[in-house]
């Protein structure tokens, strides 16, 4: 009874402790409630995502990567190994080859899940790390019936590719196989509304890589990063050619998002100029391997060449009005300072190769 | 009383566990900053040893002193010592606190050490001494607080069960009262009617032992937490624990096994 009472006095205390101690307002509004040991946007957390992304190539394969072969040094290790491929811990391609075992669309649907969590916790992790972000976006924007599943083993057969597999199937379909076809026919329906659903989170990454990034950032990688992040949100939302032709407000929206990106762009630019200056000047810029300042130097060039693209696209779109454009155009393209040649870049983003951006058909 | 702690902690001592959770935060302090890329922010060298050092400090003390305090109730029963107090009628209420007191020491070594040494290695030079002194001393309180209330728990449930159970027992209120409790807090605020209001309901009876984590506090440099906020949370952790204690001196009544 002694201990009923003390509990039932304490639980009154805890429930006037829990009203008063208002714990949601303990962060900063942009902060998140919950974040594990606190990794999130840390120190450990941008080491965490850079390792979480280094195989971004995974990315690409969707998942679908084909493991490296380990030269065995001794006979120990040699046995293990054979043990560890006894149980199939190889993979799927060195398992069940493609070209024997066709890739079923569940699991195209299981490696897309697992991939995207992967790349998805690297991004949270550190929403400045472009190459995170990059490398997300680039499995977002990938169109799913392109992938490349299955070509990491070496056989360029139309059988290692889900594209193909789905038109086997359907070959198939007419024949002992129904299951498998309403199977494809389930995955093309899921195919377009999941597309749908990778574009809008691939906007929504790229804003809240924009939200997320401190404007006290002191290493001018990021804010070449953020540079980019900046055009790739334009390239996800500017309109598209056959709309910019038909279309008079959809010229002009376009031309607006193109100059307003362009000038965000070269004020990044600006400030990882301006940054980098202050590191050479306390010494820390010197610490760095020559393998990072030579991807820093190539990345400053990219970001100028996508000024430039930006501006040309202007220029272009333009001509679809009719108008001339050069003497309309009040905000020019820089010079580049670092050597770039101004030569329009490949499309896509710069890091790791990706599709061409829709808006610079024209 | 008083023997019956002197007996367990001399003991704690002499097996030289103490050891490993102390070298792991000074490990913790002098890697700390390669963790982060602090070569290229120089700033981020400060809050990785901070988040290195109080998330070593968090392991130990749940690992570690939840381990100490499993040990040691299960020795009670497997070395006949509950009968052997009971002939000297010492009351179970007295013999469970002298034991609860042992995991109270180890936290208070494991918290007090992880607030010294933040405060020499992970301090920042824009912050003022006496406001990271006082962070880190808020910080140490409340994980003392909320680990104590955990390690009643293990340390009661020793009497019905093992050791290994016990200890699970534990780790998971501590894995749910820290982190697990997010997903109810996601869950509460769902657009599911009546996901949300059983969410709400979880929610209000869990153990909040999270409002002890002042790991972002410290990483970020928010800043200590205001005096209001820190005396009603105080509160609620000092009466979490009292319920434990009530709970855990309840378990620990003597049976004859």
């Amino acid at each position: 009874m002694k201990a009923l009472v003390f509990c039932v006095a304490a639980v009154g205390i805890a429930a006037f402790g829990f009203s008063g101690a208002k714990w949601e307002t303990w962060f900063p509004d942009d902060s998140a409630r919950w974040n594990t040991f606190a990794l999130r946007e840390s120190g450990l957390g941008r080491m965490a995502s850079r390792a979480m992304t280094k195989d971004a190539d995974r990315s690409w394969h969707h998942g679908l990567t084909a493991t490296s072969q380990v030269q065995a040094s001794n006979p120990l290790s040699r046995w293990i190994d054979q043990g560890v491929f006894s149980l199939g811990f190889q993979g799927r391609l060195a398992y069940r080859p493609p070209s024997k075992f066709p890739i079923r669309p569940s699991e195209v649907r299981e490696v897309l899940a697992k991939t995207e969590k992967d790349l998805s916790a690297a991004f949270r992790l550190d929403p400045g790390n472009f190459e995170a972000y990059d490398a997300y976006v680039m499995f977002l924007t990938t169109q799913i019936r392109e992938t490349e599943f299955g070509s990491m083993d070496g056989q360029k057969e139309d059988a290692d590719d889900a594209s193909s597999v789905k038109a086997d199937d359907n070959k198939d379909a007419g024949g002992d196989d129904d299951d498998d076809f309403a199977a494809v026919q389930r995955f093309r329906k899921w195919e377009k509304e999941e597309q749908c659903r990778r574009n809008l989170r691939a906007v929504a990454i790229t804003d809240y890589a924009i939200s997320r990034f401190a404007p006290k950032e002191t290493d001018p990688e990021r804010h070449l990063g953020l540079a980019m992040v900046y055009y790739n949100r334009f390239a996800l939302l500017a309109p598209d050619v056959p709309g910019r032709k038909s279309s008079f407000i959809a010229r002009q929206l376009f031309e607006t998002q193109a100059l307003q990106t362009a000038e965000k762009m070269e004020k990044c630019l600006q400030n990882a100029q301006s940054r980098q200056q202050s590191m050479i000047a306390s010494g820390v810029w010197e610490n760095r391997s020559e393998a990072r300042l030579s991807d820093y130097q190539q990345d400053e060039q990219m970001v100028e060449k996508y000024i430039s693209v930006l501006c040309q696209s202007v220029i272009n779109n333009r001509k679809l009005d009719g108008a001339n454009p050069a003497s309309q155009l009040a905000w020019r393209a820089p010079v580049p300072s670092s050597g770039g040649t101004n030569k329009p870049p490949p499309f896509g983003t710069y890091l790791v190769p990706t599709k061409p951006g829709k808006a610079f058909v024209a | 009383m008083k023997s019956i702690f002197l007996l367990h902690i001399r003991q704690i001592f002499r097996e030289n566990d103490w050891i490993l959770p102390l070298l792991l935060l000074v490990v913790a302090s002098i890697v700390g900053s390669s963790l982060a890329p602090s070569n290229e922010d120089p700033s981020l060298r400060f809050s990785a040893r901070t988040q290195t050092i109080w998330i070593t400090a968090w392991l130990c003390s749940i690992f570690w002193v939840g381990f100490v305090s499993a040990k040691l109730g299960s020795s009670q029963r497997t070395k006949g010592l509950r009968g052997f107090w009971k002939a000297l009628e010492i009351s179970d209420a007295g013999y469970f606190l002298s034991l609860l007191a042992i995991p109270v020491i180890c936290n208070l070594f494991i918290f007090g050490l992880a607030g010294v040494l933040t405060f020499f290695v992970g301090h920042t030079p824009e912050v003022p001494v006496a406001e990271w002194a006082y962070v880190n001393a808020q910080a140490a309180f409340f994980a003392v607080l909320a680990q104590t209330s955990v390690m009643a728990l293990i340390l009661a449930v020793t009497n019905l069960l093992d050791m290994a159970p016990a200890f699970t027992c534990g780790l998971l209120i501590n894995l749910y009262g820290l982190y697990g409790i997010g997903a109810v807090d996601q869950v509460r605020s769902g657009k599911n009617p009546v996901l949300a209001k059983g969410a709400e309901l979880l929610w209000t009876v869990s153990p909040h032992l999270h409002f002890a984590d002042f790991l972002p506090r410290l990483t970020f440099g928010w800043g200590a937490l205001p005096g209001k906020p820190f005396l009603y949370a105080g509160l609620y952790l000092a009466a979490v624990l009292l319920v434990s204690i009530a709970t855990g001196s309840r378990l620990w009544r003597f049976r004859r096994s």
